[in-house]
């Protein structure tokens, strides 16, 4: 009764209906100079992870622009610059590889050449998840039409560890979860409202992702 | 005019089988990996069909895919093998030399001993998932045999319903960026090529490095 409810009050409203929780969570001070620049990457496939390319292209483009818009380096050209050390099976899984990777030279002079301070690694998808409702399409002579009322729930989940290679330590995370419910009512012709979870979740994480970098100057 | 219509038929169902098969052509563009490159001069060689290695895979009733691989696997290798050792050489021919080749120290030749795919549908997942395994052999300029070992590479591209073709083709192009990956890193760790490192090629890669006199510290 309550989630049809919900549904009936979206459709009232013509949109889509979510809600975003964001989280953050600090271990080291940081802060962004002049000169310096961060890259966003996907987790590895390896580890079971399938973030969307559009979700990281999303925030790339999001943390550029704006109020104090950042350097971000593209991650395709990132990991072509970088290779081998950075591919699905060979990119490192936690601070602790870091040492590691700095001590091929090679490696610390693209660094300092990008300017490459943080690497900001994002997990999570976006999912459909349980869903409802029936529309029903008929044609006759007289002409055709849809009638119903359907609806689904999505859930975007994503969450950004940042590491400093300056420290060479994780920064700390950043999370957004937003969970949004779509409906598509059909009178003659259905018409989907589409509640843009993965586009919010992109927004309200690259938004926390800068106030988490510039915001935590000691 | 009934001949027409038939012939026309015939050409439409033709067309349309034609259709039903998947062509994707794998991106030749792959960096040079960034490692300590191992001071040794060695060949590189391919055989006709590696170069020209395509993958047909046609079950009658079910629709056809084709991957066209040979000119990405080969600047792979040359790009990796180029970076791995101090000078690279072109050879021609295939299989152990029968004549003592002169002026390198090794003649590496990788032959593509399998790929599979399976599509999102087949594993309910949303993804083209790529397995290849090439089998790396490496020769004496005499012809014997130093060592032979598989490379098992892996990739995954993300399906798009209205571009299969693209979505294979990236998916093969992460599979072979992992084995370029993998042979860049972990070549030295492979037991017969430690061995050889430590032993015969010894003398050769001290030799090259009082050719290049001692390194300046700042």
């Amino acid at each position: 009764m309550t989630r049809l409810a919900i549904v009936a009050l979206c459709a009232l409203l013509g949109s889509g209906c979510m809600t975003a929780t964001i989280e953050q969570s600090r271990h080291t001070l940081t802060g962004v100079g002049d000169g310096e620049s961060i890259v966003i990457l996907a987790r590895s496939y390896y580890n079971g992870n399938n973030t969307e390319g559009k979700f990281i292209d999303c925030i790339d483009e999001q943390l550029a622009k704006g109020k104090r818009p950042m350097t971000v380096l593209a991650d395709e050209e990132f990991r072509d610059a970088f290779y081998p050390w950075f591919e699905p099976r060979t990119a490192p899984k936690t601070p602790a590889d870091l040492p590691a990777l700095l001590a091929v030279p090679a490696i610390v002079e693209r660094i300092n050449e990008t300017g490459l301070r943080y690497i900001v690694w994002v997990e999570g998808s976006t999912e459909a998840l349980e869903g409802g409702g029936n529309i029903s399409c008929s044609v006759g002579p007289g002409g055709g039409g849809c009638f119903g009322l359907m609806w689904w729930e999505k859930d975007s989940d994503y969450e950004a560890s940042v590491w400093d290679l300056r420290e060479v330590a994780s920064a700390g995370q950043v999370a957004a979860d937003v969970n949004g419910m779509s409906i598509m009512p059909a009178v003659v012709i259905p018409v989907p409202l589409i509640a843009p979870t993965q586009t919010t979740a992109c927004k309200r994480l690259a938004e926390q992702l800068k106030l988490f970098l510039y915001a935590g100057v000691g | 005019m009934r001949y027409v219509t038939r012939g026309a038929l015939v050409a439409a169902a033709l067309l349309g089988l034609y259709g039903c098969t998947t062509t994707g052509t794998v991106d030749s563009d792959f960096p040079d990996p960034v490692v300590n490159k191992i001071p040794l001069k060695v060949g590189l060689r391919y055989s006709p069909e590696f170069r020209e290695y395509i993958y047909r895979d046609q079950i009658p009733g079910e629709p056809g895919w084709v991957v066209i691989m040979g000119s990405a696997n080969t600047t792979m290798f040359d790009n990796v093998v180029g970076g791995m050792f101090e000078e690279t050489m072109a050879l021609d021919g295939s299989g152990p030399p029968t004549d003592n080749v002169a002026d390198v120290d090794a003649i590496i030749e990788p032959e593509l001993e399998s790929y599979e795919f399976a599509i999102p549908t087949e594993w309910g997942t949303s993804n083209f998932t790529v397995w290849i395994t090439y089998r790396m052999k490496m020769y004496r300029p005499d012809g014997t045999l130093i060592a032979s070992w598989p490379v098992r590479a892996y990739g995954e591209s993300r399906f798009q319903f209205f571009n299969k073709d693209e979505s294979l083709a990236d998916a093969t192009t992460m599979a072979i960026r992992d084995a370029g990956a993998y042979l860049s890193l972990y070549f030295d760790e492979e037991p017969r090529i430690r061995e050889w490192l430590r032993e015969e090629a010894a003398p050769a890669v001290a030799k090259r490095r009082r050719a290049r006199g001692p390194v300046k510290r700042r």
